[in-house]
């Protein structure tokens, strides 16, 4: 029985206060086990973990045949670590909550975990979470605003690999804000489309898949960003040194 | 001259975008020494390009974890064993050296113990006027709440992790799946597997609560016909006991419980429903007929409300440091009433 001092108000009750804490042996002994049980789950953790987090397509295939054939825990988890921060961005941009998005990724990876065994028939897996967390997301859309069209033109990622710190790429501050900027201008469907292809890895003809648009819009698309980026570069290392030329036109 | 430059830049997207023939890389290599002026941004283009989107690892494990969660209160069905191979062989050794290590430790410490002692119950009691913070055998920490109380078996982490509140806590429930943490209150029963959550159930409330913070939580509520309900972050489940309905005039009537978005102070972007843990008096838009029984609690007084008109009055607030006289004082200047003190004893009157 444990029983914390009547106070007589609010003064003398610091946050967080520590009162009435346990301390027998029942306490010890459940710290040791819990700290017995950390360790053997940091060995099975060591044996299993394979590297993060680039994964080819050759890895994906290997890791999706494992997770249909075994029903592989560590295969499912691995292609979850990694898809999971790229499909939840792309959910997001949809749905524009983070634990709306959170949901949907997690939705579809249920659905992943619960039909294992048929992803051997999935050619592309890739393609295939991103088609799936773009359906979940249009299916909440659809409760909320009865319908199923989404608007490239709205939906707005961000492209969080460009803002690289200038230490890193030894640049200077302000090449590093302009080019920042210069990504946060771009269009919007062409920030999503420059994104799925430099940052989430998809080919052109997935992101047209995807998007439900041509590989030459998406390669338009691409090329514009490039451009845009491209010449903000060259005006600002034309700007910073005396005898670049400023525009280069 | 500005062509060749659309052709450098559709080339260098599609060499960087992994699109581009062996030839075109040829002729992008071409364009750029026949447009040297290029060069820079096309070498630092590929720098950026190279650079990954920072996504830490532990965010993703955190992800990870928050999605078994989310699997099992789905009940999928994840526990099953379909593994074969040396890995498998490894696990169980190093899990069997874990259980040797596990028996010896309780060989070690428990020689005195008696195995066949039947379960006691642990109480944690914060008096009015008091909060108290305590740390349960798994890890997990609870705040209580002026005048409530906490009990456990002593067989606590057993299999499940089985608590009883009768007031109002705040928990930060250590993640074990294999034990799923179940909080009992008169009329409402939470089940977690790790998360942060308040649950508020005084037995002379009108509506009993439970708040999400982060993690997921299921809710169901003793006798109802109500299914269990799965709560995301940021949200609260309220019941409405004994058919009481809420004290507000655009809520539904007839409900037995809602669910409800947490309200969020403008000050920190910290919930409402959780700023007793910071040891902050926060209420909005509350009758002073619940608020008072709040200030009983908090400041360890007997309030009486005099005259028919005074506990309809309705007050927005927000004390950290105040003494029970300053918030009287303080909730005197949006509203007309008298209050006399003698004591612990404190009576409000209409003006």
């Amino acid at each position: 029985m444990l029983k914390t001092n009547p106070g007589s108000g609010l003064q003398g009750v610091s946050p967080p206060c520590l009162r009435g804490m346990p301390t027998n042996k029942f306490v010890k002994i459940g710290d040791l086990t819990r700290a017995v049980c950390r360790f053997a789950l940091t060995c099975f953790h060591n044996t299993q973990q394979p590297a993060l987090m680039k994964l080819n397509n050759d890895d994906i295939a290997a890791l999706q045949q494992q997770l249909a054939t075994e029903g592989n825990q560590q295969a499912y988890k691995t292609l979850y670590l990694y898809f999971q921060p790229w499909l939840y961005q792309f959910a997001y941009s949809f749905i524009k909550s983070h634990e709306l998005a959170e949901e949907i990724v997690s939705d579809v990876f249920i659905r992943i975990w619960q039909k294992r065994t048929q992803l051997r028939e999935v050619e592309n897996l890739r393609l295939y979470l991103y088609v799936s967390t773009k359906n979940h997301a249009l299916n909440y859309l659809q409760k909320i605003r009865r319908s199923h069209v989404f608007n490239l033109d709205e939906l707005s990622v961000e492209v969080t690999s460009i803002q690289a710190s200038p230490e890193q790429l030894l640049i200077t501050k302000e090449m590093h804000d302009r080019v920042t900027l210069a990504v946060n201008q771009l269009p919007l469907r062409c920030r999503m489309i420059f994104k799925l292809v430099k940052e989430d890895g998809l080919k052109y003809r997935e992101v047209a898949e995807l998007l439900g648009i041509s590989v030459k819009t998406v390669e338009a698309q691409v090329t514009l960003a490039i451009k845009k980026l491209g010449n903000t570069i060259r005006f600002e290392a034309g700007r910073s040194t005396p005898l670049g030329n400023s525009t280069g036109e | 001259m500005s062509n060749k430059q659309d052709v450098i830049w559709e080339l260098l997207a599609k060499k960087l975008s992994g699109e581009a023939t062996a030839a075109e890389q040829t002729e992008l290599e071409a364009l750029l020494r026949q447009h040297p002026d290029m060069h820079y941004a096309a070498g630092h283009l590929s720098d950026l390009w190279k650079q990954d989107a920072p996504v830490s690892l532990h965010q993703r494990e955190q992800a990870f974890a928050d999605h078994l969660d989310r699997m099992k209160l789905a009940g999928v069905d994840w526990d099953e064993p379909v593994k074969s191979g040396r890995r498998v062989v490894m696990k169980w050794l190093t899990a069997a050296a874990a259980v040797v290590l596990l028996a010896a430790a309780a060989w070690w410490l428990m020689p005195a113990r008696n195995t066949a002692a039947p379960a006691v119950a642990e109480e944690v009691h914060a008096e009015k006027g008091t909060r108290s913070r305590v740390t349960l055998p798994d890890g997990s920490v609870v705040w209580l709440n002026a005048d409530s109380r906490l009990t456990y078996k002593d067989d606590f982490n057993g299999a499940l992790r089985e608590v009883y509140l009768e007031g109002e806590a705040y928990f930060d429930v250590v993640k074990d799946a294999d034990k799923p943490f179940i909080i009992h209150t008169a009329r409402m029963h939470i089940r977690v597997l790790g998360t942060t959550f308040n649950v508020r159930a005084y037995p002379n409330e009108r509506t009993a609560e439970t708040a999400l913070i982060r993690g997921s939580v299921e809710v169901s509520a003793q006798g109802e016909k109500m299914r269990p309900v799965i709560l995301r972050p940021n949200e609260k489940l309220v019941l409405y006991l004994d058919g009481q309905q809420p004290d507000t005039i655009n809520e539904q009537p007839k409900q037995e419980f809602a669910i409800r978005p947490l309200h969020v102070a403008e000050q920190d972007g910290l919930p409402l429903e959780t700023a007793w843990v910071e040891n902050k008096l926060v209420f909005r838009d509350e009758a002073f007929g619940t608020l008072a029984a709040r200030l009983e609690r908090w400041y360890g007084v007997q309030i009486s409300l005099n005259g028919p008109e005074v506990k309809d009055l309705r007050f927005t607030g927000r004390f950290e440091k105040e003494t029970i006289e300053q918030v009287l004082k303080a909730l005197q200047i949006t509203a007309e009433f008298r209050y006399s003190m003698n004591g612990k004893n404190i009576s409000i009157f209409q003006q």
